[in-house]
């Protein structure tokens, strides 16, 4: 495998990953400000976080760019941290 | 389009070839536990009784508890008795002392009389927990690597719809005549099509079970992190009732007049099983939890008694979101009682272990080692891999199971209990099972495929020798000769390439 390879496997699977467990709470957190219980608010978020896992993956691993999908998982990274520092 | 299927083909065969082994092994195990409390009765021969007079109404508990106090050992955190059960017919007595140290028993619900030690983890106490731990404790590793396998078994159901685009015609597409690679992904597709929802539901309900594992950091959107917060979710989830013990003696008032008030809150439903947290202390409390066996959601209703006064403490019920979690959980453990869905589910299961296995033969046959370009030490590396995960854990499997008739009763070795022997059968023969494939190479296909039949009708026939009342697991037998055909005829149409 050429090192572009290794570079999508390690971004789609680790990254996707990272990205998605951040998204996680935020949803929670999300869901929280709009009325559903702590308890329900986590479990709703986690369960779907699976979904968003396996949308990640199989766009991750199969986009055309590698540039292109480190630049979109940063961008959700930065975009899902800032909410959750200085929003929620 | 075009290029992102290719690519997808990519990703598809790849994540099948690094996950391929490990899938197989937890859909080999998973598709076994649909069936782990007959296989229980099938290892544990002084456990086959009359399931018949289960129905006829529950065992008095005030008496069970009468009769299971002398084995509590002083100062326990709890003790707990599981009630009888259709598949189950026995009562399950286990406490644990408050350095967290367990002990279990089994009784029969009608004399309760003690059961002998059945020597054996048994399907539930050993495959079961294989099938989503792989045996693996340390840091949760075992459990991660399940579900890293379920991710990616998610990732090649949806790469493989997409890259097979003819899904309705490759419903009516077997040709097993064909020379193997054809043959082998004709299998592979017509499996992987028909059970395609199941695949889909089962692997993402497995997936959800866990979930607070594989995202840990999920409850700290709504509380905060830390121990504390963490169980804080857990009470209001899965809503756990703690109280600590006062260290003053207390009583214990009549279970059965608890279990007559459940009855009446739950409207007609039945515990099934009562916990004792801190016996004989001023500050002790009965648990009783709802049977599921009526319906599929594995609900969470669950009530607590002051175990000295007998009056209702508390009570819990899941709201709708932990509801939902708990209907995907009832869809993967069927917990419930449905005879024919249980067989639907166990024929499902062994079309994923077909599905997966043909995908991998399919990857290896389009790959010959005689090609140039192709790597030989890598190719024989995978080969050996996916004959041991196959037909490797199959014979492992079998072997744990002959390994349970033939030991004796008292059979141990210095630091090693009957129970650990069993397991070595199964680790030590898995292991043959991949020493044989590195050595044999694509011999041992047929090879293991005629173990897999011998060890099947061994086992058979050790039930029938040694164990006094053999027709009571006549379905478990059944199901090994099937499986010893089913492994002959491949066996044969394995000469034939």
């Amino acid at each position: 495998m050429q090192p572009t390879m290794w570079l999508r496997v390690v971004a789609a699977v680790g990254g996707g990953f990272a990205v998605t467990s951040l998204a996680v709470p935020v949803t929670a957190r999300l869901l929280v400000r709009s009325g559903l219980p702590g308890a329900e608010a986590v479990v709703a978020a986690a369960l779907v976080g699976f979904l968003v896992y396996l949308a990640v993956l199989t766009w991750g691993l199969a986009c055309p760019s590698v540039l292109r999908l480190v630049a979109v998982l940063v961008s959700y990274a930065g975009a899902l941290a800032a909410l959750w520092r200085w929003v929620l | 389009m075009v290029s992102y299927r290719r690519r997808l083909t990519g990703v598809h065969s790849w994540a099948g070839v690094v996950f391929g082994a490990l899938l197989f092994v937890v859909f080999w195990t998973g598709t076994l536990s649909v069936f782990d409390r007959e296989i229980d009765r099938w290892m544990m021969p002084a456990t086959r009784l009359d399931s018949s007079a289960v129905g006829a109404g529950r065992p008095r508990l005030d008496a069970v508890a009468a009769a299971v106090a002398p084995m509590i050992p002083s100062g326990a955190r709890q003790w707990r008795v599981d009630l009888p059960t259709d598949r189950s017919p026995l009562l399950r007595f286990s406490a644990q002392t408050a350095k967290g140290a367990s002990l279990s028993r089994q009784l029969d619900p009608s004399t309760l009389a003690l059961l002998p030690d059945a020597g054996t983890r048994g399907a539930t106490g050993f495959i079961y927990p294989f099938h989503y731990g792989l045996n693996i404790d340390w840091l949760n590793l075992g459990k991660w690597l399940v579900g890293a396998a379920g991710m990616a078994m998610l990732l090649l159901l949806v790469s493989g719809v997409i890259v097979h685009r003819k899904l309705f015609a490759d419903f009516f597409t077997f040709r097993p005549d064909k020379r193997l690679p054809r043959g082998a992904l004709d299998l592979h597709n017509v499996s992987g099509v028909i059970g395609l929802p199941f695949f889909f539901l089962i692997t993402l309900s497995g997936l959800a079970i866990f979930f607070s594992m594989y995202f840990p950091t999920a409850y700290r959107g709504a509380f905060e992190a830390g121990a504390k917060g963490e169980a804080q979710f857990q009470a209001e989830a899965y809503g756990r009732f703690r109280r600590g013990p006062s260290g003053t003696a207390g009583g214990l008032s009549s279970i059965d007049a608890m279990v007559d008030r459940a009855e009446r809150e739950w409207g007609g439903g039945a515990p099934y099983f009562v916990r004792v947290w801190w016996p004989g202390d001023a500050r002790s409390y009965v648990e009783l939890r709802r049977s599921y066996a009526g319906e599929v959601v594995m609900n969470l209703d669950q009530l607590y008694f002051d175990a000295g006064t007998g009056e209702l403490i508390h009570h819990f019920e899941a709201k709708p979101v932990m509801r939902f979690q708990r209907v995907l959980s009832g869809l993967h453990f069927i917990q419930f009682r449905h005879v024919p869905l249980r067989w639907l589910y166990f024929v499902l299961g062994l079309g994923g272990c077909v599905m997966i296995a043909t995908g991998m033969v399919f990857w290896l046959a389009t790959r010959p080692a005689d090609r140039p370009g192709n790597d030989h030490v890598g190719r024989r590396l995978m080969l050996g891999t996916c004959i041991g995960s196959v037909t490797g854990i199959v014979v492992a499997s079998l072997a744990f199971m002959a390994a349970n008739r033939l030991l004796p009763a008292d059979a141990a070795l210095p630091g090693w209990h009957r129970p650990d022997l069993e397991v070595f059968a199964f680790f030590s023969s898995w292991l043959c099972g991949f020493g044989h494939a590195g050595w044999r190479g694509q011999k041992a296909w047929r090879e293991q495929a005629w173990a897999v039949a011998a060890l099947a009708l061994l086992c058979v026939g050790l039930n029938w020798l040694t164990t006094a009342a053999p027709e009571a697991v006549w379905g478990v037998d059944a199901v090994l000769l099937c499986g010893a055909l089913c492994a002959a005829a491949c066996a044969r149409r394995l000469r034939r390439g």
